[in-house]
């Protein structure tokens, strides 16, 4: 079905027709059309397994179709691989960056098509050229940096650059704004809407739908392998795109609040920053979700990392349940009932060459053991009960981690944690990279865990998750707490404000 | 930071330190500051600094070459088996015959790394047993020799006053240096290092240059294993032996990283000079041989502490509780 | 798809089973060679020459525990050859043919392997440098206070009591250093198959960085494994002197390349996290059964080392295809 009432009057570069894609096991792409117009923003959103990511894929040259065309500027293209949908006018920014971190900005930026001069690389040309191109998207960059100290939202910059100089025709972005703060986020959109006045098609995929609401012109939503609807994006509002994708509702993603918090604190805490020279305190009521906000890279992470005993600028010292502990280490957090979801699953809590069970019984070892053996029954057993109650879709308990899709690998790291019957819950980012099914079925979990009397912090940068899982919410900002919204409170508006306001909320109480 | 920061905090440390161990082994024993001495440094050198450039161009693509030992010992016996002694054939013979065979045998190093993608240290620890045994089938005990010319040359001195090692020294890092700077090979070192993905994918053939990063590397171990045959005026089939460990020692205190996409090779004359350097002080010192064993490996402690990247975090790490534990203030936890 | 243009887009199951296969494939391969064996020379399937060959399998075996565990973690170990030979010299010097000394001599001789296994192991762990590099240099290190020591002339003898180990039978029928060897294998394969430790190895391999978010005590553990490293080769050198009776000079050198090629032959990754003892097993014998067969061909010492050269790139490349 193609409910395409898309009417604007620019030119059409890229036709994607009847598109079909099949992997064993899945139809992942079946019978798309896609259309993409000079100088217009096409949104393109749906669940992780929707098709989108194969779709673009398929278009970069990574995967090859089944059946269908790819037509650009009225010519059928055929792609083996990405150099081969490069040189047809199709550049890619990806959500993990291609850059290689000790290599400067400009080396990145001309990786591969180097200017020569007999024979040798012209490195002063080079340089020449890569400020050139920065200079284009208004970037204020030195070439000559180098790229792995560099802030994440200007490595991105660089991704941007190093895209643009193949001079492509259709730029696709695919989750560019999952690491960057709102200002950055802005900046970037400065530099798509300078492009779309260069007459670019550009491609914007993202979980963030307020975001594609923003940038886009156009809207296509994918469900199940197909084009559910593709309609200028006067048409959508954020429940419309939602009821799209999933066949729910906004209001339905999330489980009902608490709506009468306990007066016993389970979880307190104090920290002092080495890098910000401010303190934070707050604590933690039994049957509450609390949430840190506010933008990107003020103290969040190093906070509540602090409290799994990771990182040393931090000086943290903790009470749970009336028992003080200063938490040195991970091993000694785990003892002491704390349980870390870590932000990047892949390099922090995955084994991915290992088996489910291994993965989940990872940080519980120690609690099943006679004599020095693993309890090899028991280790099964609850695998196997918690495998169910998370609903994790395998087809073996041998079966190895990596074959596992994004969202059925982040139940696995809360599988393994859950069986360590925590105290305490943080969790960093606990929906990145996971559809809005499971999405779902983590807001519940969290929501069970806090009423079960578990402390739950959570770090997010989507403010929608934020707003609809917790019952309160802290902002940060330079280090300090700036807000202690709660109820009602929690608006977005209220958010914003104090995400850059100066006001230490802790200092004020104390005068 | 920017790149000629990079390239400054990679050299800086390393000539220092030379410098340091340089004087300190003048101060022990002035004998050490003669012409003589310094020359005699330089050939001692010039074969380590081959091995060492040898070992960096693979390290940098994050591999590694287990088999440069056996490659010096196979061309140093090849260089020293060729017909027509002290005739203009023989002289010709030697300039061709071993650095082929030695980029041959690399070659075929890269072609199980690459193409079959077989993990480098197995590889080329089984292809040091394979070209061990035709050394050992070529020459099963040192013998042969080299035309007298070659012998003089190699240790000799160019207008009667510049070093030929030297001048193989200088050239050799002096083009090494070029290649890693200014080419596509070299720079497609780093790339491949860094992230091989990301380097096929900026069109870099990948396949091809690991599989010409080894011959390279069997090239460069080719020269080492022509220097030393002129030099010692005859060969050894193990001769190249403690080549594997002191090439990478070598790669690693000049700042080339083991997991590849850093690094280069100007740092290798410091850190072959810091090796010989303390065999010489060890010896004007009159340190038997066995205690030099323990002496290098204490040295070589150091120097790789000193570079780890861990060391100073840990540095950091440790100033950081020292410090600000000063900064606590005993307030109440719970109270908010 | 990575970048051979491949597509990545299959559930794989746990490699265990093709672990399996693998560890049918070397035993089949042993059978193999047994049978060439008896083909080339009568008698070489006779039970004294099994043992033989087995006995010479165990040396390569023991010394391979501690490879196994150590490459399990995602590191190696190059330092066992000068550990073996300080096993071997160290021993006789200090039992001098005394069986009263031997108990004492031997525990020492191990605590040593594992305090120098550890000074490795406490490198890695704690600065981070990487393992090639720091087993070298220690092997270095090693070699130096084992000439020194010993003044480059090894002296002493094995005591009766460790002959009898090295080279007697149990009842006069079956080697001593086999069951030693089996009894080893059992504990080690045991250890890392059933243990806590053993499966805390296999996460710190799989992904370092997640066992430390999970709770394992990463550093200990990898310094840990050196240790044990440098006391089975250590141990190795013993029991050789047991064998040879009186000590020799860089008896162990061989051991760095045989046990590497042992354990990857055995089916265990390079890079950690993937494998074990059994393959190990298989592999040792593997290699020394081929050895056995070269020396009756009468192949010099340049064709063994091709061929050693030659077996492991072959064997490896079968593997890899996988």
């Amino acid at each position: 079905m193609n409910l395409n009432t898309n009417t604007s009057t620019k030119e059409i570069v890229l036709k994607m027709e009847g598109i079909k894609k099949s992997f064993p096991g899945t139809l992942a792409v079946d019978d798309v059309n896609f259309i993409c117009k000079k100088g217009e923003v096409h949104g393109l959103v749906g669940e992780n397994g929707a098709g989108k990511s194969t779709l673009m894929k398929i278009l970069g040259g990574i995967h090859i179709q089944d059946k269908g065309n790819i037509i650009i500027n009225s010519e059928e293209k055929r792609f083996n691989n990405y150099a081969d949908a490069r040189e047809s006018g199709v550049g890619i920014v990806y959500q993990e960056l291609s850059l290689l971190p000790d290599l400067s900005v400009a080396e990145n930026i001309f990786m591969g098509i180097w200017a020569k001069k007999k024979r040798f690389i012209d490195w002063d040309e080079i340089k020449r050229k890569s400020k050139n191109i920065l200079d284009k998207i208004n970037i204020k960059l030195d070439p000559e940096e180098i790229v792995g100290p560099l802030p994440v939202a200007l490595k991105q910059m660089v991704e941007i650059a190093k895209v643009l100089t193949q001079n492509p025709e259709i730029i696709i972005f695919d989750e560019p704004t999952s690491a960057l703060s709102r200002e950055e986020v802005d900046r970037l959109f400065k530099i798509i809407k300078k492009l779309k006045e260069n007459n670019k098609a550009i491609i914007f995929i993202s979980h963030r739908l307020k975001e594609v609401l923003e940038i886009s012109d156009v809207i296509t939503v994918m469900k199940d392998g197909k084009v559910v609807i593709t309609r200028e994006k006067e048409y959508f509002d954020e429940d419309k795109l939602i009821l799209s994708m999933v066949g729910r509702e906004f209001s339905q993603i999330f489980p009902d609040k608490a709506t009468k918090i306990k007066e016993d604190k389970i979880f307190s805490l104090r920290s002092f920053s080495e890098k910000y020279k401010t303190e934070v305190k707050f604590s933690v009521h039994k049957g509450e979700v609390l949430g840190i906000g506010g933008l990107q890279g003020q103290g969040q992470f190093e906070l509540l990392q602090s409290i799994f005993g990771l990182g040393s600028k931090m000086d943290t010292k903790i009470i749970i349940s009336g028992r003080h502990f200063i938490p040195k280490n991970p091993t000694k957090a785990i003892k002491e009932g704390i349980s870390l979801i870590p932000e990047d699953r892949n390099t922090e809590g995955i084994f991915l060459i290992l088996s489910i069970l291994h993965n989940i019984a990872a940080a519980t070892v120690d609690k099943r053991k006679n004599i020095g053996l693993i309890e090899m029954k028991k280790e099964k057993q609850e695998v196997r009960d918690i495998v169910r109650n998370l609903s994790i879709k395998i087809v073996s308990h041998n079966q190895i981690a990596s074959s596992l899709s994004g969202g059925n690998l982040q139940k696995l790291v809360l599988a393994k944690w859950l069986l360590a019957k925590p105290k305490v819950m943080v969790m960093l980012e606990p929906t990145k990279g996971v559809d809005v099914g499971t999405k779902q079925q983590i807001y519940k979990l969290i929501r069970e865990l806090a009423d079960q009397g578990v402390a739950i912090i959570i770090y997010t940068s989507e403010m929608i998750e934020l707003i609809g899982i917790c019952d309160r919410v802290l902002v940060m900002n330079q280090g300090f707490l700036t807000a202690n919204l709660s109820g009602n409170e929690i608006t977005e508006e209220k958010i914003m404000k104090a995400s850059v306001s100066n006001i230490n909320i802790l200092e004020e109480a104390k005068e | 930071m920017k790149e000629s920061q990079q390239k400054i905090r990679l050299y800086f440390p390393i000539y220092i330190v030379v410098i340091i161990i340089y004087v300190i082994a003048g101060i022990i024993e002035p004998r050490f500051f003669t012409w003589n001495n310094n020359v005699n440094l330089f050939t001692r050198i010039t074969p380590l600094i081959l091995a060492g450039m040898a070992q960096t161009f693979v390290i940098l693509t994050g591999g590694i070459d287990l088999s440069i030992g056996s490659i010096i010992g196979l061309t140093n016996v090849i260089a020293a088996s060729l017909p027509y002694i002290n005739t203009p054939l023989n002289i010709i013979l030697w300039f061709l015959i071993p650095p082929i065979v030695g980029f041959g045998v690399g070659v075929i190093n890269g072609y199980f790394i690459s193409k079959k993608e077989l993990p480098p240290l197995i590889v080329t620890l089984a292809t040091s047993a394979i070209w061990l045994g035709v050394t050992l089938y070529i020459m099963p005990i040192p013998g042969g020799t080299v035309s007298l010319s070659v012998a003089l040359t190699i240790t000799g001195r160019l207008f009667n006053v510049i070093p030929v090692p030297l001048l193989i020294i200088i050239s050799s890092v002096l083009i090494g240096h070029s290649v890693l700077g200014k080419t596509e090979f070299g720079r497609s070192l780093y790339a491949i290092g860094g992230n091989e993905l990301i380097a096929y994918e900026s069109g870099i053939p990948c396949e091809k240059y690991k599989i010409l990063v080894y011959g390279v590397s069997g090239l460069l171990g080719s020269f080492a294993g022509m220097f030393l045959s002129g030099w010692m005026f005859s060969a050894d089939p193990i001769i190249g032996e403690p080549y594997v460990l002191n090439s990478i020692a070598v790669a690693v205190i000049a700042g080339t990283a083991l997991s590849g996409g850093k690094g280069g090779v100007v740092g290798i004359i410091g850190g072959a000079y810091i090796f010989y350097l303390l065999n010489n002080i060890l010896n004007l010192l009159g340190i038997t041989a066995f205690y030099q064993y323990i002496a290098k490996g204490l040295v070589l402690i150091i120097a790789l502490v000193i570079s780890s990247p861990d060391a100073s975090k840990i540095l950091q790490n440790f100033k950081n509780k020292v410090l600000y534990s000063k900064n606590k203030e005993l307030g109440e936890i719970g109270r908010d | 798809m990575n970048k051979n243009g491949k597509s990545i887009n299959q559930i794989k199951l746990s490699d265990m089973a093709s672990q399996n296969k693998l560890i049918f494939l070397l035993f089949f391969l042993i059978l193999i060679l047994f049978i060439i064996g008896e083909t080339l020379s009568k008698g070489f399937l006779a039970r004294d020459h099994i043992y033989a060959i087995l006995r010479t399998a165990s040396f390569l075996g023991i010394v391979s525990i501690g490879q196994t565990i150590v490459i399990l973690t995602g590191g190696i170990d190059l330092s066992v050859g000068p550990l073996i030979t300080m096993g071997n010299v160290f021993s006789c010097m200090l039992i001098n043919g005394l069986d009263s000394n031997t108990a004492w001599a031997v525990l020492a001789v191990i605590l040593l392997g594992m305090i120098f296994g550890s000074f490795s192991g406490l490198f890695v762990s704690y600065l981070g440098i990487s393992p090639l590099v720091i087993t070298l240099v220690t092997g270095s290190l090693v070699t130096g206070v084992t000439l020194i020591f010993s003044h480059g002339a090894p002296k002493g003898l094995a005591s009766p009591l460790l002959r009898f180990i090295g080279v007697g039978r149990l009842f006069n029928i079956f080697p001593v250093i086999i069951i030693i060897w089996i009894i080893l294998s059992f504990l080690t394969i045991l250890f890392l198959n059933f243990s806590v430790l053993g499966r805390k190895i296999y996460y710190i391999g799989a992904n370092e960085k997640a066992a430390f978010m999970s709770g394992v005590k990463t550093k200990f553990i990898k310094t840990f494994v050196y240790a044990i490293s440098g006391g089975a080769a250590a141990l190795t050198g013993t029991l050789m002197a047991g064998y040879t009776q009186t000590a020799f000079l860089g008896i162990g050198n061989e051991y760095i390349m045989w046990s590497i090629a042992t354990v990857v032959i055995g089916g265990t990754s390079i890079t950690g996290g993937k494998g074990g003892y059994i393959g190990t097993i298989a592999g040792a014998i593997l290699f020394i059964l081929l050895e056995s067969i070269l020396t009756i061909v009468n192949i010099p010492e340049a064709g063994r080392q091709i061929a050693n050269g030659a077996i492991i790139l072959i064997l490896i490349n079968i593997y890899y295809k996988q």
